[in-house]
C-alpha cells in the first residue's frame, strides 16, 4: 500500500515555523534527511530536520566610522524529527536546550581565542604591575636562588606559604630539587645568563613561561585570579578584532559591551575597575591594548598578526 | 491612486548592537511612534526598561518573534494594541507606509549585503519608499536606511516575506488609515 509522504518543502516551513514561534531570530534551518525506523514492529518515516544557528556581531570601527555586521558560523545545535505520514513534529528541542548548546558554541570560541591570545601575549602579561605585585614571593624566590645557588625552604608559615611557588617553578622546570635543597635549574642559568644576569628580565621570563604552560594550574589550582580580568578584556578586544579580520578601534563603551557579552559580566565593581584594567593594559611595557585617541581603544599589531596566523578564518563570514 | 514615494516624518530611532536585539529595538521603535501620536495609555517605558523586559529571552537564540504579544503586555493593555504577523508582497509594504501603519520586516541582512546565506533574521522597521529604495529606521544601520529594492526583496523572501505589524486597535477602529498618516519625502 503507498502512503502518503509530506514534502521536504512543507517540513521545511512548517520548521520555519516552529524556529519563529519559539526559538529565535539567529535560527534557521539545514538540509532535511528522509529516515525510516521501526517502532512497534512498523516501518515508519521521519523527516529530521537540523536546526543551525548564526550569531550575529555588530562592531562599529571607530577610527573609520564603519559598521561591521558579522556572522558567527555556528552550525548544527539540534534537530527536528517530523512525522513524514502526518507532518506532527515528533522529536523538538528544549529552548533552554538549544540556548545551552549555541551558549557552549561560542564559549569554545571565546576559550580557543583565550588560549592563543595567552600563548602569543604571555611576555607582555608578565609584565603587568598588579601580576608582579601578586607574584612578589615568586619573584622572590627567583632572585634568593639565583643569588645564593641553593635555597632550603624554611619550615615556617612563610614556608609553607612559598611551597606552590615552588612547585610552580619546579614543574617548569627552573630549579631541581634535592634532599629538600633548591637549585637553579640549567636551564634558568643559561637564560640568566642570556639575560645578562638581569634579576628583572628573569622573572619575567619565568612568569611569562608560566603564564604560557602553566596559566590554568595557577588559575584554578593556586587561586591566583589577579591576571584573568586582564585576560578577559583584552581575549575580549581580540576576539572581535580577529572576526573583523582587522585591528578595529572601539570605543570603551563597545569594549565593556564586549567584555560584557562574551563573558556574561555586568558587575558594577568589574565597570568601576574597567578603566583601570585598560590603563594597565596599555602600559608602555605591556601595550596589548594600545590607546588610539580619547576613549578609543585598539589592538597590538604584533599581536593581531599571529592571532590571526593561528586562528582559522574560514568559521567566519564578514559584512559590510 | 499609488504614490511613488513616501516618508513617515520624525519617527523614532533606536540604535542597537547586541546580537539578537534588532526585533526588540524595531518594536520599541514602532510602540513610541504609536505613544508619540497619543494612541498608548500607560507611561512609556525607555529603552533600557524596554529591553530589560525582553532580556531573557533574547539571549543566545535571539528572540522568537511570535512571543512579542506576550511581552509587550507588560508595557501596554493588549485591548489596546493587536500584533500581526503576516506575508505579503513589496506593494503591501508601500501601502502600510503609505498609511502610516509601518511595518516591521525581516530578512536575511548578511544576504542583503553580499548575497551569503545566513541562518539569521534581521528585523528592521520600513517608514518611507521611493523609486528605487526602501527606507527604514534601522536598529544596525540608523536613520532613513536605503535598502535597494530588488537586492532587499530577495533578502526577504528567504526568509518567507514577513512582517509583523503593531498597531493601536483605537486605530484601526478610525477605519481611515490616511489620517494617521503625515509625511513626505
Amino acid at each position: 500500500m503507498s502512503r502518503s509522504i509530506v514534502q521536504k518543502e512543507w517540513v521545511l516551513r512548517k520548521v520555519d515555523e516552529i524556529i519563529y514561534n519559539k526559538f529565535g531570530t539567529n535560527l534557521g534551518t539545514g538540509e532535511p534527511s528522509f529516515i525510516s525506523k521501526i517502532t512497534d514492529e512498523r516501518q515508519r518515516y521521519y523527516w529530521i530536520v537540523p536546526l543551525e544557528a548564526d550569531y550575529p556581531r555588530i562592531i562599529e570601527d571607530k577610527r573609520t566610522g564603519s559598521l561591521r555586521y558579522i556572522t558567527l558560523h555556528i552550525g548544527k545545535i539540534g534537530e527536528i524529527w517530523i512525522d513524514a505520514s502526518t507532518g506532527k513534529p515528533v522529536k523538538v528541542p528544549k529552548r533552554s536546550h538549544l540556548n545551552k548548546t549555541l551558549s557552549d558554541e561560542l564559549l569554545r570560541v571565546r576559550n580557543k581565542v583565550e588560549r592563543i591570545l595567552i600563548r602569543t601575549a604571555s611576555l607582555q602579561f608578565a609584565r603587568l604591575i598588579s601580576l608582579k605585585h601578586m607574584l612578589t614571593p615568586l619573584r622572590n624566590l627567583i632572585t634568593i636562588i639565583l643569588k645564593r645557588e641553593k635555597y632550603i625552604l624554611p619550615d615556617t608559615v612563610r614556608g609553607r606559604k612559598l611551597q606552590k611557588f615552588i612547585n610552580l617553578l619546579y614543574v617548569n622546570q627552573f630549579i631541581t630539587i634535592e634532599r629538600g635543597i633548591i637549585r637553579p635549574s640549567p636551564t634558568l642559568r643559561l637564560l640568566f645568563e642570556k639575560l645578562d644576569e638581569n634579576y628583572e628580565l628573569i622573572q619575567e621570563y619565568v612568569i611569562k613561561s608560566i603564564i604560557e604552560n602553566s596559566y590554568q594550574t595557577i588559575y584554578k589550582e593556586y587561586k591566583i585570579r589577579v591576571l584573568h580580568p586582564y585576560i578577559q578584556i583584552s581575549s575580549s578586544y581580540y576576539d572581535y578584532a580577529l572576526s573583523a579580520q582587522e585591528l578595529i578601534s572601539l570605543s570603551e563603551e563597545d569594549l565593556w559591551e564586549a567584555y560584557s557579552v562574551i563573558y556574561g559580566v555586568y558587575s558594577s565593581r568589574r565597570r568601576f575597575r574597567f578603566d583601570e584594567y585598560l590603563r594597565e593594559l596599555s602600559q608602555k611595557s605591556v601595550e596589548i591594548l594600545i590607546p588610539a585617541g580619547e576613549g578609543i581603544w585598539s589592538g597590538n599589531e604584533k599581536i593581531f598578526r599571529d592571532l590571526v596566523s593561528q586562528f582559522p578564518k574560514e568559521s567566519l563570514v564578514r559584512t559590510i | 491612486m499609488s504614490l511613488n514615494s513616501f516618508m513617515l516624518s520624525n519617527f523614532p530611532i533606536i540604535k542597537e548592537k547586541r546580537p539578537g536585539y534588532c526585533l526588540i529595538a524595531s518594536t520599541y521603535m514602532v510602540l513610541k511612534y504609536w505613544y508619540v501620536k497619543g494612541f498608548l495609555s500607560r507611561r512609556f517605558p525607555t529603552y533600557e526598561e524596554f529591553s530589560g523586559i525582553f532580556a531573557h529571552l533574547v539571549n543566545y537564540l535571539g528572540f522568537p518573534p511570535n512571543k512579542l504579544r506576550d511581552y509587550i503586555i507588560k508595557v501596554e493593555e493588549l485591548k489596546n494594541v493587536r500584533v500581526r504577523h503576516r506575508t505579503a508582497g513589496l506593494s503591501t509594504l508601500e501601502y502600510l507606509i503609505s498609511v502610516g501603519r509601518p511595518p516591521i520586516v525581516l530578512f536575511d541582512f548578511l544576504y542583503y549585503q553580499q548575497l551569503a546565506e545566513s541562518k539569521a533574521e534581521h528585523a528592521t522597521v520600513l517608514i518611507g519608499f521611493g523609486p528605487e529604495n526602501l527606507y527604514a529606521n534601522d536598529p544596525i544601520m540608523g536613520e532613513k536606511y536605503p535598502y535597494e529594492k530588488k537586492r532587499f526583496i530577495n533578502a526577504w523572501s528567504r526568509k518567507g516575506n514577513k512582517y509583523i505589524s503593531i498597531e493601536p486597535i483605537r486605530q484601526l477602529r478610525l477605519n481611515n488609515f490616511k489620517s494617521g498618516a503625515s509625511g513626505n519625502l
